[in-house]
Order: structure tokens, then sequence, then C-alpha cells
């Protein structure tokens, strides 16, 4: 491997350290991690998949294992990034570690919603964890996926059984509480199962302890497993806020079997690097994906969407709508490959990317691709890349408004009309606050 | 004092010559109708008004109360009384058209050294518009002209219009792309806005509209400058005739 990623390595084995497991089958599979990622180091742009994300700065960084943290001031500051869904049962994650005393005590007590600490699930049935954690992304080809597998221990398992009362929807606070000087790796694993027939909303915030412009370097290199049963329902809206330092990897790695339902949305607005790898896989007849999203990034901000979706069965439905805003020198990547296996006859699969570039230093990528193998299929893409409307401004001025409230009005516009996709009021009046907010706080 | 001047206003677009010489004088309270060919520059001379880029201004003056207008920027010409009513009015996605409204109050408001608008005010206030001009509430939540039907979108235009309370308006072809029941609609709205104090400037290719708002001065619009000006019998002559004797002048 590159001697340089030495830092990840080291901060990794110190964590398996810190908290052996005593399964041997995990134990195993954290070895595994680490030797898959020793092997073959910080990916480079020559992977097809980190084409346009360069990583290898991390290699310069000394990290350090993130402390505790979470004191009450950094707790509210972290509020405040996050986004606000009255009514949601909080679970508060400081460092990737569960705080059950910021936590609201109703989200551990609902009825068919089980919440477990990964290493509490582990004591209990670490069979059944093992089993929950995707097989999809091999540890080979994702360096970042095999360096969270080796430090297995941090996280949540969440799993949710039918109930003739919906279950109240889960909001995740992950804080990332770096002081100043200190570059922290955090490496959460979260698992969600989702039984047949049963539903829940999730609602996750990433946030920084210390609010927008400060707060020290961090890794944050978080994976997610999710497998929907048949029939099943999940709304999974996430926001990506953290400080302007942090840098946030996360893996979706998400099964759906027949007649389930995976609705998600997903908003960026703060951090350095912001990538998320989405790998889908439809499972049964009538199984229905949709990763939607919007996404901001300015100066010393990159923000890359890659995603994979493979329709393993006939009559499935995918849609993914993003759109992304992009200013100063700010980076916008989208690569996403739709696949069509031979047996997915039927398939509804459209995927559509659209950037706004504010300024002549901005960037943006896009590599929409569709591999199809059925031969009755309703598939399509589209990129598209401009500038705001002179029309619009014009058409805003003409009625009293100046340049600048007629622009931010037409940004927000831009990506609050993708937020429509989402169907529950109180989530995207949340969204939508969030890109206001980030409006008022640019100008 | 007129309330809107032109004088021997020359524009062009890409070094084209478009108006050529508009002479204009429009009193406080008229309503002066401009008919004329297509592409002879009559939604050139609107937008120009109105203060939209892309044209050269290579002689002449507009005046609004004696004051230039050449100078301003759209949004302070807005301000000052000047209101455009969109030939095709422009779509924006995202943005709520009670969202929009808001904002255009109170760029007024603050205009005025005023405080914003209150949300119950502002309610209530553009309900009460909506309602007469029969523009439905889902419309008000819907983003600013998506989905609307041309009529839908023309009585948009008059809803802004009666919110904006201009002291100028412009309705640059506000009857295109109308059935005769939406038609009615409009031009009851703009009469209800006619007021002593107010002109507005009917720009039209057919008669039909000035049966329902009835102008004091009628002019002919041909090759970039007014080359008639009558009475509200000029329009029904063009509408028996045609413009076929003013095509010349377009040479």
């Amino acid at each position: 491997m590159t001697a340089s990623a030495l830092s990840l390595v080291t901060v990794t084995e110190a964590a398996q350290a810190a908290a052996p497991l005593t399964d041997a089958a995990l134990t195993a599979l954290r070895a595994e991690g680490l030797t898959a990622f020793a092997a073959h180091g910080l990916p480079t742009r020559t992977h097809e998949r980190w084409k346009y994300t360069r990583v290898s700065p991390l290699a310069e960084v000394s990290f350090v294992a993130a402390p505790t943290g979470g004191d009450a001031t950094a707790i509210q500051t972290a509020e405040e990034q996050a986004l606000n869904v009255p009514g949601a049962l909080r679970l508060v994650l400081v460092n990737g570690r569960l705080r059950p005393d910021l936590s609201d005590a109703a989200a551990l007590t609902q009825a068919g919603v089980s919440i477990q600490t990964l290493s509490d699930a582990i004591a209990t049935d670490a069979a059944a964890v093992k089993a929950g954690l995707g097989q999809a992304l091999a540890l080979a080809d994702n360096p970042f996926v095999a360096l969270n597998t080796a430090a297995l221990s941090d996280g949540l398992v969440i799993r949710v059984s039918a109930t003739p009362q919906a279950a109240t929807p889960l909001h995740l606070l992950w804080i990332t509480d770096a002081a100043a000087g200190a570059a922290v790796l955090v490496q959460p694993r979260l698992l969600v199962e989702i039984g047949r027939g049963a539903a829940l909303t999730l609602i996750e915030s990433q946030v920084g302890a210390t609010g927008g412009d400060t707060g020290g370097d961090s890794l944050t290199n978080r994976v997610s497993d999710i497998t929907l049963g048949d029939d099943a329902r999940l709304t999974h809206i996430s926001l990506h806020n953290d400080s302007r330092q942090a840098r946030l990897l996360t893996a979706l790695q998400a099964r759906i079997q027949r007649g389930a339902v995976y609705d998600g949305f997903a908003l960026t607005l703060g951090g350095a690097l912001v990538r998320a790898d989405l790998r889908v896989e439809l499972l049964g007849p009538g199984a229905e994906a949709r990763l939607n999203g919007a996404y901001a990034a300015g100066t010393g901000q990159h923000v890359d969407t890659t995603s994979f979706i493979d329709h393993a069965a006939p009559h499935c439905t995918s849609a993914q709508t993003l759109k992304g805003v992009l200013d100063g020198t700010g980076r916008g990547v989208f690569q996403g490959r739709v696949n069509v296996q031979r047996i997915a006859q039927k398939t509804d699969g459209h995927q559509l990317h659209k950037a706004l570039l504010l300024s002549r230093g901005a960037e943006v990528d896009t590599k929409p691709e569709l591999t199809i193998f059925a031969d009755d299929v309703k598939c399509s893409h589209g990129a598209a890349t401009g500038e705001l409307d002179e029309d619009a401004l014009f058409y805003l001025q003409a009625r009293g408004l100046d340049p600048d409230t007629a622009r931010s009005l037409l940004i927000e516009g831009f990506l609050d009309d993708v937020v429509e996709l989402v169907s529950d009021d109180a989530l995207r009046d949340a969204l939508t606050a969030k890109i206001h907010q980030w409006l008022e706080s640019r100008s | 004092m007129a309330l809107i001047e032109i004088r021997n206003l020359h524009a062009s677009v890409d070094g084209k010559d478009i108006l050529k010489g508009v002479d204009l004088v429009i009193e406080p309270g008229k309503v002066h109708a401009l008919m004329g060919p297509n592409g002879t520059g009559k939604s050139t001379l609107s937008n120009i008004i109105a203060g939209r880029d892309g044209y050269t201004i290579t002689d002449g003056d507009i005046l609004l109360n004696g004051q230039s207008l050449l100078e301003m920027e759209p949004q302070d010409r807005a301000l000052a009384g000047i209101f455009l009513s969109f030939q095709y009015p422009v779509e924006i996605p995202g943005v709520a058209t009670s969202t929009f409204l808001k904002a255009a109050i109170n760029a007024r408001r603050r205009a005025a050294g005023e405080g914003e608008i209150d949300a119950m005010e502002f309610l209530k206030l553009v309900k009460a518009k909506a309602k007469e001009l029969g523009v439905r509430d889902d419309m008000l939540k819907r983003p600013v002209n998506v989905g609307f039907s041309g009529g839908e979108k023309k009585r948009a235009e008059v809803l802004q219009m009666a919110l904006m309370t201009p002291r100028f308006a412009i309705l640059d072809e506000t009857d295109s792309g109308l059935d005769i029941d939406a038609l009615k609609v409009v031009a009851d709205g703009v009469n209800a806005l006619r007021s002593p104090d107010r002109s507005f400037l009917v720009i039209t290719h057919y008669q039909r509209l000035l049966s329902y708002i009835v102008p004091d001065v009628v002019h002919v619009f041909a090759g970039g400058r007014i080359v008639r000006t009558g009475g509200p019998e000029l329009a029904e002559e063009l509408e028996a005739k045609g413009y076929a004797d003013y095509t010349g002048a377009a040479a």
C-alpha cells in the first residue's frame, strides 16, 4: 500500500484494539477489511468511481481517535445546523457513539422498533449483525467501506417490524465534535432492517459541534446497510451540513425486496468534502427506489454523488433527480449508473442531474450511464448545466426586486423545486428551511 | 404635465435599428392603444421602457413625470411606478407565486421606508384581489406561472398589476391566447384599475380587446415608429381594413 495512508490504518488498528469483538466471524471480517484497505490504499483518480474526487490529501493528515465530546454548547450549536422536524424522536450520536443521555428516551422504547448500539447488537446476536452487513460493496473495490469494516464497533442497529400503529419518525443527529488542532477519524456503521410490511421515516443530520466556519479537521467515514423486506417502506431524509473543514464519506448499500419502497432524499450544504456512494439493489418485482437530492457547493467545497442502481428483478422502478448549485470555486460531481439485468423486464428507470453555475470558477462533472440487458424497459437519463435564467431575473426585477434578492429567490427556487419530490409536508418544510438558512448565511 | 413622454426614441439590437424615432405623450388617467403588424418593434418598445438589457438606445429619451428613465435599473423603474404585463410571463420553477408576490410587495414597502408586510395582512390583501380576478387559491401556492394556462398567466399578470399599483402600466399583447371569457375577466381587472392618475399603454394586434378596454387614443405602429394617431374609431378601421396600408412604412 501507499505508506501515506498510514495514519488511517494506525488509528483504525487502535480502534480495533480498544474495542475487541468476542465473535470470531466478525473479528475475521474486521481483519479482512484492514487487509483490503492496506493492500489497496487510498483510491486514486485511476479508479473509475473516484475519477473526479481526489482523496490523496487525506494521506497528509495525522488522524487521531475521536474523543467522547459533546458538551452542552456543542450540542446546542449542532442542533442549529440540523434539520428541525417537530415530532421526530431524536437519537444523538457524538463522534459515532450513541449518547442516550442526549437522546429522546421514547426513541428506544417504541413498539415494533428495536434500537441498539452496534456493539450491543453484536453482543446479543453477532450472526444477525453479520447477515445485515451489506456484501454488495466488495471490500477490495471500496477502500473506505473496507476501512469502516475494519473499525467495526461504533454505530447503531435499527430494526423495525410491522405494527398496527406506524412508528414515529426517528432523527439521527450525527455530531462531529472535533477540537481545533486535531483531525479526528469517525467511522460509524448504521444497520437498518425494515421487516415485511413495516415502515419507517428515518431522518439523519450530519452536523458539526462548532458550527459552520470553525472546527478542526475531521473525516467521517460512515457506512449504512439497509435491508427492506417485502412491501416494506423507508422514507430516508439526510442532511449533510457539517462544518467548513469536515470531510464526509458515506456509503449506502440498500437491498430492496418485492414491493418495497426506498424513498431517499439527501440535502448537502456544509462540509469541505462530501461524497455519497449509493448502491441500491432492486431484488423483487415491484421494488422501488428514489434517490433524489439537492446540494450547494461554494469555494472550498466538493460534493460528489456516485450511485449504482441495479435492477435485478422485473417491474421495478428507480428515479433519481439531483440538483446542485455551484458558486465560487465549488465543485460538483455526479456519476450515476443504472444497470438493468436481463431478467428485469418492464423496468422504469430515470435519472437526471441539473446544475446551476453561479461563477466562472465553479465546476461540475456529470457522468450518467445506462447499461441495459433487458429489451422491454423504459429508461432515461439526462444532465443539464446552466446559469441563472436571464429572463426570470428580468421578470423579477421588473416587479421591483433588486438583483441580489432576485438571484437568491431563483437559487432557492432551483433547489426547492427538487425538494417538492418529498411528499411529506413536515419533511419538505424542514428541508426548505435549511436551504433558506443557507442562502441567508451566504448573503 | 405628461405622465409619460417618449421623445424621438431610436434603438437597435445587434446593430439593427428597431425603433426609428418614437414620439409618444401620455397624459395621466389616459389609456393609449398601440396597434400594428407583428415584428415592427412594439414589444421592443415595451421592453425598453421596462429596462430590459440588450438594446442600444441610439437617440431620444423616455421621461416619467419629466424624469429620464434611461439610466435607471429595471427594479428602480418598477419602484418608480412602471409596470410591464409580459406578453410571455416567465415560468419560475420552485418559487411559489405567493412568495414571489410577497417579495415584490416588500420591495415596494422597503423603498417607501416601511417595514415588511405582516403575514396576515398579506394573505388578506392577495386573496381579496385574487378573488376579483378569478385567480384560485391553489394558483398562489403553485410556482410562478408553472403549469398555468394562457388565461391563468394573464390573470396572474393583472393580479400583480393590482398589487403593485403602478402609475404607468404597459399591457403587451395581454389578449394573445385568451378566450372570450378570460378576456373579459382580464379587461374588467384592468378597467377596475383605471384612475385619474394612472395611465396605460395597451399593445395589441386586434381590435377585440379594445372593445372591453376602451382607449382614449389609438396609435398605429409600423416600421419602428408611430405612423398614425386617432381616436377609438381608428381601431375599428384597422379591424376592417387590416394593416396593409401601413406595411409599406416598414420598408
